[in-house]
C-alpha cells in the first residue's frame, strides 16, 4: 500500500447504493408486506382476501423478495471489490449514506411507478390511500435520498480534509 | 376476478378452474414480471447515472 493515498469514494458509493437498493427493498417486504400486513405486491389488483387470493400475493412477494436477494449479493459482491482497492477509502459515513440514498431511491422508484402510475399496490390501501402514498414518496424517498446524500458529502469532505492534513 | 379466485378455491381441478388457473398465473405472468421488475431496472439506472457523477468528483 505503499505511495497509494486512500482518497477515492466512489466505488464505495456504487457498491452501498446498490447494497441500500437491496436492504431497502427487504425492509419494504418485510415490515409493510409481512409484519403490518398493510400491502403485498399486488394486493390492488387481487385482493388478499381468501387463501387462494392471498398465495398469489405471496408468490409475487417472493419474486421481488429474489429480486431484493440478488440485489443485495450483488451489492456485498460490489463492497468487497471497494475496500480491497488500495486507493479506496473505507469511510462509514460515506458507506452508510449510499446506502440510505440507495434506499430512497428505490422507494422514490417504487412509489411512482406502483403506487402511482401502475396502482398494483398502495402503502396503506383504502384509508388515506394517496396521503400516504405521497407521504412514502416525499418521506421514504426524497427525505432518505437527502439524508444519504449530506451523510456522502460530509464523508466525502472529512477524506478531503484528512488527505491535506496528512 | 373473485368469482375465478372462488372457483379455484372450490374445485382446482374442475377443467374451467385449470383453464382459469392456466390464464391467472400464466398469461398475466409476464405483464407482471415486468412491472414488479420496472422500479428495480430504474433505480439500478439511477444508480448507475449517480455512481457516475460522484466518479467525476473523485478524479
Amino acid at each position: 500500500m505503499q505511495g497509494t493515498t486512500r482518497t477515492r469514494i466512489a466505488p464505495l458509493v456504487k457498491a452501498a447504493l446498490v447494497l441500500g437498493v437491496g436492504l431497502g427493498g427487504f425492509a419494504d417486504g418485510i415490515l409493510l408486506h409481512q409484519i403490518l400486513q398493510w400491502h403485498q405486491m399486488l394486493s390492488s389488483v387481487v385482493e388478499p382476501n381468501n387463501l387462494v387470493a392471498a398465495k398469489y400475493n405471496m408468490m409475487w412477494d417472493g419474486l421481488f423478495h429474489a429480486v431484493t436477494w440478488v440485489t443485495t449479493v450483488v451489492g456485498v459482491a460490489m463492497l468487497f471489490r471497494a475496500v480491497r482497492r488500495p486507493d479506496v477509502i473505507a469511510q462509514s459515513r460515506v458507506l452508510v449514506g449510499g446506502m440510505v440514498t440507495g434506499w430512497g431511491l428505490f422507494n422514490f422508484v417504487e412509489g411512482l411507478i406502483d403506487h402511482q402510475i401502475l396502482g398494483i399496490h398502495h402503502v396503506h390501501p383504502n384509508i388515506d390511500q394517496l396521503a400516504w402514498d405521497v407521504a412514502f414518496l416525499f418521506v421514504g424517498g426524497l427525505g432518505l435520498i437527502g439524508l444519504g446524500v449530506l451523510l456522502i458529502r460530509g464523508g466525502r469532505d472529512h477524506v478531503h480534509a484528512t488527505a491535506v492534513t496528512h | 376476478m373473485h368469482a375465478i379466485v372462488t372457483m379455484i378455491a372450490l374445485c382446482p381441478d374442475c377443467p374451467p378452474a385449470r383453464a382459469a388457473r392456466s390464464w391467472f398465473f400464466d398469461e398475466a405472468f409476464g405483464i407482471r414480471l415486468v412491472e414488479a421488475l420496472l422500479p428495480f431496472a430504474i433505480t439500478l439506472a439511477l444508480v448507475w447515472l449517480l455512481a457516475r457523477y460522484v466518479a467525476k468528483g473523485d478524479s
